[in-house]
């Protein structure tokens, strides 16, 4: 972590260094006067000792007539015995006696000077202050000679103040030397504590930041028990508490995403002011909208952005918000109830949509939504600003299209069933009628009639009944070991009269001759027997069937190929459709049921297998069936 | 401008992106009603331009109602403008849509028939460059607007083929005139309505860039920005 000093470092250096600095500045300060005034006093009391010591060597002596003596006396003291000491003997009336600086001849009446009449008073003087003799600061001390009632001088020693300043100085120096010292050691150690403790904070609140920022994995370093350590600890537990938090809500998220996402229903969702707040990817691909239309993300457009289609607007506009404009009927229908706004109105409507895979059916049911309010973790019932609604489009293509298979079936199978049987009752009803013993020839072809229309009524119920047995898968498929040549040799013995009646050539192609598979021997009859069934009905004379069989490791291919008139492309898809039949089939005089390939499809559903129709209008037609070898 | 302002305009704006919905809707289904030949749906058609009209009017005076009270400037005067200028033309093309709907109700079965593929192709195709344009509004996507604008020339085209078709055919054809003329009239209302579609994208892109792309380059463009 890179050192920023920051202002809290800066505050806590100076606000440190300077009570530091101010309180070592005082104490040196009070040290040093302290020490000046020791000084001083030991300075004055040494001055008044040798001053007491003059005045007894000098008492006896103390007039004008010794005069001669005493200056001498002063000027011996003062040169040799005290250095830088000024020794001065004055009378009672202020006449200089002696003195050991400056001569005695030119010196003016001292009886003015505070000192000497201070201590002609109380017997001791002192003072500091300007010397016109020596021109000088001077600190004077002063001793009376005699006594208080009968004074007879005062003997005087003084010192320049200069020089009491030059003692003074080398400690001075000293203490000024301690104090700077004390100060930079102050700042270093204000510096010290600062860096220390703005540390410690800073990366408390570097990591407070990051994860304010959203970086959960930042953990503050702790050590000790004090407060920022608690501080410290404590963001720490709160992020451990907010990244579990967080990661509830985020799985909780992803897995309400996911359901959302997987929905085969396209569902938007809008709030009382229209905006989306949750769309799904069904919903996009069916609306056909894309992300590039509205931005990145479609949460927080306004509906009339993200879903294009009127109608659906008109469902998720809230009808009670303002009469519906130019809606359809059905709108206006719930439109009328606009004062029971708490009530949950739902609508549903029906429409095509064009999509990428082409026009979907959909069914799309609006209804309103209570939705949470930001601001509180309720849902609040009643306030309609808080409800949203909710739109749900179901693709119902498939469903539309079972649908009409469904009914298709009712109408085809009882109208395919009617044919023959209404053909049967015009013969029977006709055969009735017919004398039989003269008209035989007659009467035979009637019988011939019922005999062909019947097989078709019974061929075509018992493909019904396969049907509805592979559909209900009710019956058991036992699974046998099959042998392929075998197989192909049945169906060729079984077939070679129709191929012969209809001059078709049989062709075999097998990849190994003695391949088995395991399955069941019933349904495989039934797929291949209905593809021939086919081959054979739609092919012209001449032409061939060919029957192809390709082994490899997992699947074995039967191929039935033909040179029949082949299926157009737009009916491939329908061909496996229960009675569907193409133009060619129902027009010819050999029609079949119409069920065969739906047999086929359905018996190879029930054998894992998979169908491929391949076919060319006029060239023929090539169905092959992949069946895995093990089932 | 105040908050109250923009709330103001932005619920105009998705109300002329709603009314804008409906009139694609009503095309939408006066082609299906041509095609089909469903009178029902025709019926219906004719009856929402009601609301249409109405909406128009409405629209219009919301306009009206915030330039004077809130004397907008900048890119609110614009859309301002835009919301007038296209409401204007959102009627004009429910007006065409009823227009086809009244032709499907009297066509002629035989004259729809032969002219069945280039009436849905037309219809599709000013169906989607509608879209384009409505929601190039809607989001304010520019390059929807200008591939709206873009494809007018081939609604052009397709309107010019259909008129040789129909000219190639009167000289050949038996049939009365009228028939040819319901044809003819189905296919110059989509060729307006893909123009006021055309309209639209320009106000989109005016609304965005100030910039006033109709008649070409020729006009000299006035600093409106």
């Amino acid at each position: 972590m890179p050192l920023r000093l920051g202002r809290y470092f800066w505050k806590l250096f100076l606000a440190n260094a300077v009570v530091m600095g101010i309180v070592l500045a005082g104490c040196v300060w009070i040290i040093v006067s302290e020490l000046d005034q020791f000084r001083q006093e030991e300075l004055s009391n040494h001055l008044s000792a040798q001053a007491s010591a003059l005045e007894v060597a000098v008492r006896d002596r103390f007039d004008p007539a010794h005069a001669e003596e005493l200056n001498a006396l002063a000027q011996q003291v003062g040169s040799t015995e005290l250095e830088g000491v000024r020794v001065t003997f004055v009378l009672v009336d202020g006449a200089v006696l002696g003195d050991s600086e400056a001569s005695v001849s030119k010196m003016e009446s001292h009886a003015d000077r505070p000192e000497i009449q201070q201590a002609l008073a109380t017997g001791f003087g002192e003072s500091v202050r300007w010397s016109h003799t020596v021109a000088k600061d001077m600190k004077y001390v002063a001793v009376r000679v005699g006594t208080a009632s009968k004074p007879r001088g005062v003997v005087r020693v003084s010192m320049a103040v200069q020089s009491i300043a030059a003692r003074a100085q080398p400690a001075r120096r000293l203490a000024i030397a301690i104090a700077l010292v004390s100060v930079l050691a102050a700042i270093l150690l204000a510096l010290a504590i600062a860096l220390l403790w703005s540390r410690r904070i800073q990366s408390i609140t570097e990591a407070a930041r990051s994860i304010s920022g959203g970086d959960l994995s930042a953990r503050v370093a702790v050590s000790g028990h004090d407060e920022i350590a608690v501080l410290g600890r404590s963001l720490n537990e709160m992020r451990e508490r907010l990244s579990g938090q967080l990661g509830t809500i985020d799985r909780q998220r992803r897995t309400l995403d996911s359901l959302v996402s997987q929905l085969r229903e396209g569902v938007v969702v809008v709030d009382a002011d229209g905006r989306v707040v949750l769309i799904n990817s069904e919903a996009v691909e069916l609306l056909q909208i894309s992300s590039d239309e509205v931005g990145s993300s479609f949460v927080g457009q306004t509906f009339e952005q993200c879903v294009p289609q009127h109608k659906l607007q008109g469902l998720l506009r809230r009808t009670t918000n303002e009469a519906t404009v130019g809606g359809d009927e059905s709108f206006r229908q719930s439109a009328n109830n606009a004062d029971e706004n708490i009530e949950m109105k739902s609508q549903e409507i029906s429409l095509q949509l064009a999509t990428n895979t082409g026009v979907r059916s959909v069914l799309a049911r609006a209804f309103d939504i209570r939705l949470p309010d930001a601001n509180s973790d309720e849902l609040l019932p009643g306030t309609s600003a808080h409800i949203g609604r909710t739109l749900v489009l179901t693709d119902v293509t498939e469903l539309t299209r079972v649908m009409r298979v469904k009914a298709d079936l009712a109408a085809n199978a009882s109208h395919e069933l009617r044919t023959p049987l209404s053909a049967i009752r015009a013969a029977v009803e006709t055969l009735r009628a017919v004398d039989w013993t003269c008209d035989a020839d007659a009467a035979a072809k009637f019988v011939d009639v019922v005999d062909r229309h019947s097989g078709r009524m019974e061929a075509m119920i018992g493909d019904l009944l396969d049907l509805s047995r592979l559909e209900s898968g009710t019956g058991r498929f036992n699974v046998k070991s099959i042998s392929v040549m075998k197989l192909l040799e049945e169906l060729h013995t079984s077939y070679v009269d129709v191929l012969t009646a209809k001059n078709l050539e049989w062709k075999i192609s097998i990849s190994s001759e003695d391949a088995t598979l395991s399955a069941n021997p019933e349904l495989l009859r039934m797929i291949l027997r209905n593809l021939i069934d086919n081959a054979i009905r739609f092919t012209e004379p001449t032409g061939y069937i060919e029957l192809s069989v390709q082994q490899d490791a997992e699947t074995i291919v039967f191929e039935v190929a033909d040179t029949g008139c082949g299926i157009a492309s737009t009916e491939q898809q329908r061909v496996f459709e229960r009675f569907y039949q193409v133009e060619q089939a129902r027009s010819g005089p050999d029609r079949g049921t119409g069920l065969g390939l739906s047999i086929v499809r359905h018996a190879a559903t029930a054998m894992n297998a998979r169908i491929d129709l391949n076919s060319t209008l006029g060239q023929g037609t090539t169905v092959t069936v992949r069946l895995p070898l093990r089932m | 401008m105040t908050t109250h302002f923009v709330n103001l305009l932005e619920e105009l704006r998705r109300r002329a992106a709603r009314m804008a919905s409906l009139v694609e809707d009503m095309v939408q289904e006066a082609c299906e009603s041509v095609i089909d030949a469903d009178e029902k749906l025709a019926g219906r058609v004719i009856r929402r331009d009601n609301d249409v009209d109405a909406e128009e009017v409405a629209v219009e005076a919301e306009v009206i109602r915030l330039m004077a009270l809130y004397q907008p400037v900048g890119s609110d005067l614009r859309l301002l403008c835009a919301i007038l200028k296209i409401n204007n033309d959102l009627e004009r093309i429910a007006d065409c849509a009823v227009n086809i709907a009244e032709r499907a109700r009297h066509m002629e079965r035989s004259a729809l028939a032969r002219h069945r593929d280039t009436i849905t192709e037309m219809g599709a195709f000013v169906r989607g460059m509608l879209r384009n344009a409505i929601q190039s509004f809607a989001v304010e996507d520019m390059e929807l607007a200008r591939k709206a604008f873009a494809e007018d020339e081939h609604v052009d085209a397709l309107y010019e083929q259909t008129i040789k078709q129909i000219v190639a055919e009167g000289a050949t054809s038996s049939e009365g005139m009228a028939a040819q003329l319901d044809v003819l009239s189905v296919a110059k209302n989509l060729e307006r309505i893909a123009d006021h579609a055309t309209n639209i994208a320009e106000d989109v892109i005016f609304l965005s860039t100030g910039e006033i792309v109709r008649h070409g380059d020729g006009i000299p463009q006035p600093n409106v920005k």
